[in-house]
């Protein structure tokens, strides 16, 4: 006998989002309680392998953490927002994203609180940033 | 909770739940004001080489006004299309959304 029933469906995803809101009420004051540099470390390292729209081997897009960049230019509105670039080795400006600089390989921006930090768009290439 | 453990969990989530929470941390800590992105970028599927330029995208939360349950939907960021205040691409998982850079309202198709 299957184990698939018209009202499977909808019944898993009761229980998925049960079980994702129960998720998201426990972690909520703790991610409120970590410092800056540590909510960056924990997000980084979550976002690394997220690919919200699967695997293709046309392409590839994945999550990262922004912050505002300046103004858009009217007639230009390129991205000119910065990605939260994953920090290796020592902070030198604890909790100030104080070091920006392109990533050497896809060129986004990006900043962070060291000068030596992984792009997060490119996942795998070591960039080093220079203070603001 | 150990970050190990935090990181295990935010991982289970779903990406339109892990949105939801990030949101309201980013909202209460209001320290650096912080938005999630998409990145995409295409290669050659023979050689694997990177080509083109790499998109951004930023990811818009429901608007409010038009959902009672911003959260009854599980099909991900599909739903794509750009502010007209500040001119951003968006995706979110909901049509009627708001803008995370200028708070515009914006419709995703």
């Amino acid at each position: 006998m299957s184990e698939e029933t018209p009202e499977g469906e909808p019944a898993l995803r009761e229980l998925r989002d049960a079980v994702s809101r129960a998720t998201v009420d426990r972690l909520l004051p703790h991610l409120l309680a970590l410092p800056d540099d540590r909510l960056r470390d924990v997000l980084a390292e979550v976002l690394a392998g997220r690919f919200p729209y699967g695997h293709s081997a046309r392409g590839e897009a994945r999550l990262f953490l922004a912050v505002p960049g300046p103004a858009p230019k009217r007639k230009a509105p390129a991205w000119r927002h910065r990605a939260v670039a994953r920090v290796l080795g020592e902070r030198k400006k604890r909790g100030r994203l104080a070091f920006e600089g392109r990533c050497a390989v896809c060129e986004t921006l990006l900043c962070a609180d060291a000068p030596l930090v992984v792009c997060p768009v490119c996942g795998g290439s070591e960039t080093r940033l220079g203070r603001l | 909770m150990s970050p190990y453990e935090l990181v295990t969990h935010l991982r289970s989530l779903p990406d339109e739940w892990l949105m939801y929470l990030l949101r309201q941390v980013f909202e209460q800590r209001g320290e650096e004001r912080y938005f999630m992105a998409v990145s995409s970028r295409e290669r050659d599927p023979v050689s694997g080489q990177w080509s083109g330029r790499t998109d951004y995208t930023a990811v818009a939360h429901p608007d409010p006004e038009h959902y009672d349950d911003p959260l009854d939907v599980d099909w991900g960021l599909v739903q794509h299309g750009s502010c007209a205040g500040c001119q951003v691409s968006l995706a979110s998982s909901r049509k009627h959304v708001r803008c995370p850079l200028c708070g515009e309202p914006a419709y995703l198709t």
